[in-house]
């Protein structure tokens, strides 16, 4: 009697630490996929803004070209659509990662939505079509079977195999931003010196009103300023050109400061991810703030 | 981004804006389009750049990085020179070439 008491208790006392356990890895995985949730999504925007930059660049390529006669044409243009297709890519791949994630924040282990299996393909599809993700051509074929596989895991409450599944795909992506960190914050320095470069001529052509330089004077008293000769004074031309060169320095940090942050989350997304596919557990709650990538992502888009 | 993007986007950039002051100094439209060809072939190298995976550990390119580099200084010190604006073209040309030659290299 004492021995089938004990044999009980010790029954009921590992079903309640299974249990315990159990109900952690729950936690521990809702969270990374939580976490994982908003950094793609601010990735993707982050993506889309960078591609929508080579857009204006593109359209300051032709600005240049009405007001100081610099050609550009067709070649021009096909390789700005080209960096922009790029770019779209990642865009996409950060996208498609986010659905996935928010699909892993709903699975509750018993049920697996089948929506599941469709994100992990089309990731798989999207990642692929990156040459420069690191595994590319090897993504597609895995993450096609990883849906299905992702499916059985959940179905069996195995989180630690789903994040087993996605943990290669996260390190790809955050060691891709990595190496190409410097590309896109040249991309945005180059964008931001070439509308410098045409605003400066313009000042110097007197293609600029000053309007908003007197705004600050004259807003307390609904009042417009106005240009009284047809040459901006030299103060005022080189007032313009102070905030040009100013507010320049003041983009490119904001950017700078954007992909630091984003490098940075997505170094610690990989890294517990990895956490919990090889411990089983990631007891880390808080999370990098991304407000500098959606600031910056928000002055763009 | 290794030295050679780096130094794509520093001849694009400085080109960019030293191109109103140098534009104003050419005497004959001749001039003024030897100038932008030279500038559009700048401009064009760096965005080839962008999308190339460069292998910065090779002697020839890091030869070229630094052939950029002095380049990059022959640039600047012509703006001083720029009532001789046939040596400005000549040297901006230079200049422009070996960026060609570093974007064909790690191609």
């Amino acid at each position: 009697m004492w021995r089938q008491r004990r044999s009980l208790a010790k029954g009921l006392l590992l079903a309640i630490l299974g249990l315990a356990i159990s109900c952690k890895t729950s936690d521990d995985a809702k969270a990374v996929a939580t976490q994982m949730t908003a950094a793609a999504k601010d990735l993707s925007d982050y993506y889309a803004a960078l591609s929508s930059l080579v857009g204006e660049h593109a359209k300051l390529e032709r600005l240049q070209q009405a007001t100081m006669g610099v050609p550009y044409d067709k070649q021009d243009l096909a390789q700005l659509q080209d960096v922009q297709a790029a770019l779209k890519k990642r865009s996409d791949a950060a996208g498609d990662l986010a659905d996935l994630a928010k699909a892993f924040t709903g699975l509750s282990g018993s049920k697996a939505p089948a929506d599941v299996s469709d994100s992990a393909s089309n990731l798989g599809t999207a990642l692929a079509s990156i040459p420069q993700l690191p595994g590319a051509s090897d993504a597609q074929p895995v993450l096609q079977n990883a849906g299905k596989i992702l499916t059985q895991f959940a179905q069996e409450g195995d989180e630690r195999k789903m994040a087993k599944s996605i943990d290669p795909t996260m390190a790809a992506l955050s060691q891709m931003f990595s190496q190409e960190k410097s590309t896109y914050d040249s991309i945005d320095r180059t964008y931001i010196g070439l509308a410098q470069g045409i605003a400066l001529d313009m000042v110097t052509h007197n293609q600029v009103d000053p309007g908003s330089l007197m705004e600050p004077a004259l807003k307390p008293f609904d009042l417009a300023g106005r240009v009284p000769t047809e040459q901006l004074s030299p103060g005022l031309a080189d007032y313009a050109r102070e905030q040009i060169k100013a507010k320049a320095e003041i983009n490119i940090a904001a950017h700078a400061k954007a992909s630091d942050s984003m490098e940075n989350a997505l170094k610690e997304l990989s890294k517990r991810t990895h956490q919990l596919a090889t411990d089983g557990k990631m007891p880390e709650r808080g999370f990098p703030r991304l407000s500098d990538v959606e600031s910056w992502v928000k002055q763009i888009l | 981004m290794g030295p050679s993007l780096q130094s794509l986007e520093d001849q694009y950039m400085l080109l960019t804006q030293q191109l109103s002051m140098i534009l104003s100094a050419c005497p004959t439209q001749t001039e003024r389009d030897q100038v932008m060809t030279q500038y559009v072939a700048s401009r064009r190298n760096y965005w080839s750049s962008i999308q190339k995976t460069f292998h910065d550990d090779d002697p020839q390119v890091t030869s070229l990085v630094q052939e950029m580099k002095d380049e990059q200084k022959a640039i600047k010190d012509c703006t001083n020179q720029l009532n001789n604006i046939a040596k400005v073209i000549d040297i901006i040309t230079d200049a422009v070439n070996v960026g060609t030659a570093l974007v064909a290299k790690a191609a």
